[in-house]
């Protein structure tokens, strides 16, 4: 069995206002990851991956080795932090414009072999660049080293940092995300039919996996499989309205965790809240799942990319040991479905869901039940 | 400033793992892996701190000598645009 043994987030619910950017937007950002970053003394995501690189979990790691090899996976969603496009320099003195003196340190793959380095992992090391449904993504890479490699232990370690420029213009010009000129139509939710879209959001997320060893911490959960599929698309960019990509990773983490259907009676969707994602991911749920109840995290936190998936499982087994699940926000229609309100946290199977750019649907199954 | 602390201190926040640096404690240590601890990463970093610190010119930067600690403060007393009284005074700036 794999258990979850630590998980370690960081995001926020706060809002700032940037203007004076070609889209100008509402983002979720962390104020202080900014400094340096901004003038180029340290990579961009260092500051903000600090957040969840606890000594805590540093020390867990060196002062509890496991029998079997342990890995460390970078869910970075792309291999390459940062950039700059001539495109969208409206003001490059702007706040969020990096000036990143050191390019080769925004490669994924190198801050990923300091980073192991850190833990002192040396077994084996790699990135993801699976887009916003990376973190998910690389747990079917990580089932896989630990049934099939003679791995024991492998760290997650999630997120990229979206609030920059070239990312706010890339999700601004795309009408990805909610605009300061939406804000008097519409507000963040997901599966609604007047509330749509999302705001853009930094975050970060380290997450253990482990098989049982004696000095293991009390789990947070149980992993039960995951699985990430494609979908018949010719457009990398989209989403198919039936939902295909979604149920097929949904239909596989099933089979991997050897569950049946109605097992499965919570889900954390992707939930970005854009009609394309409402469309593709109510219908894969209700095609193949019975009774259940949904929830979204991104109207709360932003869309935190390729963290989002573990960052908000995180997020999720916090409000179950609290004793809720949360409604998704700013819904107007009463739905028991996919929740209006909060309901009470009950035990069993859940289900992760994340869907990334390039057809990449990813899919994971957890219990509470340790 | 004690500038050799303050190569240290710089050192120490740069390198991954806390136990691989060596403090350095003459000025006419030459920078290299073995008197240090610091990869050439590390080694980039730390030398990028110092830069920002002292706000040395990008370009200027890139030519920061390896030959000692010594030669690196000559390099920085010739080509810096600000002082600092105190080693915690300059990190303030940097961490």
């Amino acid at each position: 069995m794999i258990y979850m043994t630590y998980s370690a987030t960081a995001c926020t619910t706060e809002t700032t206002v940037y203007e004076d950017i070609a889209f100008p937007q509402r983002v979720h950002i962390l104020p202080d990851t900014f400094r340096k970053a901004k003038t180029g003394m340290s990579y961009p995501p260092h500051n903000m991956f600090n957040k969840v690189i606890t000594e805590e979990a540093i020390n867990y790691v060196k002062a509890n080795p496991v029998k079997g090899k342990t890995a460390f996976m970078l869910a970075a969603g792309s291999q390459g932090w940062m950039g700059t496009s001539g495109r969208y320099d409206k003001n490059p003195e702007a706040e969020l414009h990096y000036k990143t003196k050191l390019p080769f340190i925004t490669l994924t793959n190198i801050y990923a072999g300091r980073i192991a380095t850190m833990f002192h992992v040396h077994d084996h090391v790699s990135t993801d660049a699976s887009a916003c449904a990376s973190s998910l993504k690389v747990l079917m890479d990580m089932q896989n080293l630990m049934f099939h490699y003679g791995f024991d232990r492998v760290i997650v370690l999630s997120g990229e940092d979206s609030v920059c420029i070239p990312s706010l213009e890339f999700f601004g010009d795309a009408k990805a995300c909610l605009l300061l000129e939406d804000e008097d139509k519409r507000k963040p939710s997901a599966f609604d039919d007047v509330n749509h879209g999302f705001h853009v959001g930094q975050g970060a997320a380290l997450t253990i996996f482990e098989k049982e060893h004696p000095n293991m911490r009390a789990p947070l959960a149980r992993f039960m499989g995951a699985y990430t599929s494609a979908e018949d698309n010719t457009n990398p960019l989209g989403q198919r309205d039936d939902g295909e990509g979604y149920s097929k990773a949904i239909e596989g983490a099933l089979f991997v965790a050897k569950l049946h259907r109605n097992r499965v009676r919570l889900v954390k969707t992707h939930g970005t809240g854009t009609p394309v994602n409402n469309a593709a991911e109510k219908s894969a749920l209700l095609r193949s799942l019975d009774e259940f109840v949904a929830t979204s995290y991104k109207p709360r936190i932003g869309h935190t990319l390729s963290a989002s998936g573990l960052l908000e499982t995180g997020l999720l087994l916090d409000d179950l040991k609290s004793g809720v699940i949360p409604k998704i926000p700013n819904r107007t229609a009463d739905d028991s479905v996919f929740l209006s309100e909060d309901v009470p946290a009950f035990d069993g199977v859940f289900l992760s869901l994340a869907a990334g750019m390039g057809n990449v649907y990813s899919a994971a199954l957890f219990s509470t039940e340790v | 400033m004690d500038f050799l602390e303050f190569f240290n201190r710089c050192g120490e926040q740069t390198v991954v793992r806390g136990d691989v640096f060596k403090r350095v404690t003459s000025m006419d240590t030459p920078v290299t892996e073995d008197t240090t601890g610091l990869d050439s990463l590390d080694t980039t970093l730390t030398y990028m701190l110092i830069a920002e610190a002292y706000d040395i010119d990008e370009v200027e930067a890139n030519h920061m000598p390896l030959s000692s600690i010594q030669d690196l403060k000559d390099f920085c007393d010739k080509h810096k645009k600000r002082d600092f009284d105190t080693v915690e005074a300059a990190m303030e700036v940097v961490k």
